[in-house]
């Protein structure tokens, strides 16, 4: 983008799962690093479909990549406190895959660490529950497992 | 049940990666593996390291975890409180043994059922583990020169190693030299079987990257070894020897060759102030100087 300093008001069209169509300026659609490849050849008549990004999560990460340049900057972490706080599990829970399919700049990093809090320190049941999956050992591999990790390693079991 | 796991599929296995690099601790990242298989994959891919005590059969162990763990960086083997003796040598050390000839039954390669790490172990290590960068062998008695040497062939990333109370000899040693050209740290501690002429060849393999070297009660060890390390590890900040072969004369080698020095710890019986002079005349970046039993020294 550098080489051809393209006028800011060439918006970029961005259209969600949902039908939503948004549009954002290069300098945000550029920190999309899944979408950076088609900014390039683009116009102002075309629009890049996002099929795994909801209205809402494309809101939530355009406030994100807005918001965090114009905080100052000692004031950033407290932007991004506030801005998990406002997620509810589910939301946390599209927005961390929608940004994870844009490979979004910085917000990557702010969803994993999230996540990461929620689920530490938490039971392998309350896990599942979080993100929703089926338990595919059968009680004999779980086990087998709990049994392993006592095992060779620290020789400590926390279960 | 299917639609029940809509989350957990459409979430990539870099994303679930990501979120296990963040759980800091060991025991909380083991929960997570429980989830699922597809979780369990993920966490073995994510495992980068192993710590391995007294525990049976070392060698068998390690072949099974570098199937499961193939990103290792870290292996700890420590062997100090193993349960019975060794076939071979006992373990306790006494210098007038023949060696070579315990070497050659203990190091038969192939056997995966020693109660101790043997050379085969570090075969399996080295074959394994190839993105290995830190490795310690602490009081695995059993393995050789030659174990020690097939894997610094492979784990060319290696960065720290640690061999307190291995009984490997020059050759090993020099092997590293060799092929470890990203070696930073070392410690030999109760290597008796080493000599200068190990240490040396290490020094020049590898002194441009070592910075923190460890020496102590190795006997063979002496002021040549000092000189060689200051003629090629001008980047050494830190180190540690505790030796009564080690004179003046090789501290005033360091002293000169190695200005970045930071910490300094001297168990040297046979030291006395002229090193020290040294030391303070072109060590500048000294930070901490710790000296032990010293009864050269005077208050100058």
């Amino acid at each position: 983008m550098a080489e051809k300093a393209s006028p800011s008001s060439n918006s970029i069209s961005l259209k969600t799962v949902d039908g939503k169509i948004f549009k954002v300026s290069p300098a945000i659609a550029n920190q999309m690093l899944t979408i950076q490849p088609l900014i390039k050849d683009s116009d102002s008549s075309t629009i890049i479909s996002l099929p795994d990004v909801a209205a809402f999560h494309l809101t939530k990460i355009i406030e994100y990549l807005e918001g965090k340049p114009a905080a100052a900057p000692s004031a950033v972490d407290a932007f991004e406190a506030q801005f998990v706080k406002d997620l509810s599990p589910e939301e946390l829970k599209g927005l961390l895959i929608a940004v994870g399919y844009l490979k979004v700049n910085g917000l990557v990093d702010l969803m994993a660490n999230t996540v990461a809090k929620l689920i530490e320190n938490k039971s392998v049941e309350y896990v599942r529950k979080f993100f929703g999956v089926v338990n595919d050992f059968t009680p004999a591999e779980e086990a087998k497992c709990r049994q392993e990790h006592a095992w060779a390693f620290d020789g400590v079991d926390e279960d | 049940m299917r639609g029940h796991d809509r989350f957990n599929t459409s979430l990539p296995d870099d994303l679930i990666i990501e979120i296990f690099r963040r759980l800091d601790s060991k025991s909380k990242r083991d929960a997570c593996s429980l989830v699922c298989h597809r979780w369990l994959r993920l966490h073995r891919l994510t495992r980068s390291s192993l710590k391995i005590g007294a525990s049976g059969s070392p060698d068998r162990f390690l072949q099974i975890l570098s199937t499961r763990f193939p990103n290792v960086t870290d292996i700890y083997v420590d062997e100090r409180f193993a349960i019975s003796p060794p076939p071979c040598i006992g373990r306790k050390r006494s210098r007038d043994n023949s060696k070579v000839s315990s070497e050659e039954s203990c190091g038969s390669v192939g056997n995966v059922d020693s109660p101790y790490l043997s050379d085969a172990g570090l075969a399996v290590i080295g074959n394994g583990f190839p993105k290995l960068e830190k490795l310690n062998l602490i009081w695995c008695s059993n393995v050789t020169s030659d174990g020690l040497a097939s894997l610094a062939r492979k784990c060319t990333y290696l960065k720290s190693l640690d061999l307190q109370g291995c009984y490997v000899r020059d050759q090993g040693l020099a092997a590293v030299g060799q092929c470890c050209k990203q070696l930073e740290d070392l410690n030999l501690r109760f290597c008796e079987g080493l000599t200068d002429t190990g240490l040396i060849e290490l020094a020049v393999g590898v002194g441009k990257s070592l910075k923190s070297l460890g020496v102590a009660a190795c006997a063979k060890i002496t002021d040549s070894s000092m000189e060689a390390v200051g003629s090629h590890c001008g980047s050494l900040e830190n180190l540690s020897l505790d030796s009564e072969f080690i004179h003046n004369q090789g501290i005033l080698a360091v002293a000169g060759g190695c200005p970045h020095l930071k910490v300094i710890k001297l168990q040297c019986i046979n030291v006395n102030d002229d090193a020290l002079k040294a030391v303070g005349a072109n060590c500048l970046s000294l930070m901490s100087l710790a000296l032990y039993g010293f009864q050269r020294f005077t208050d100058k």
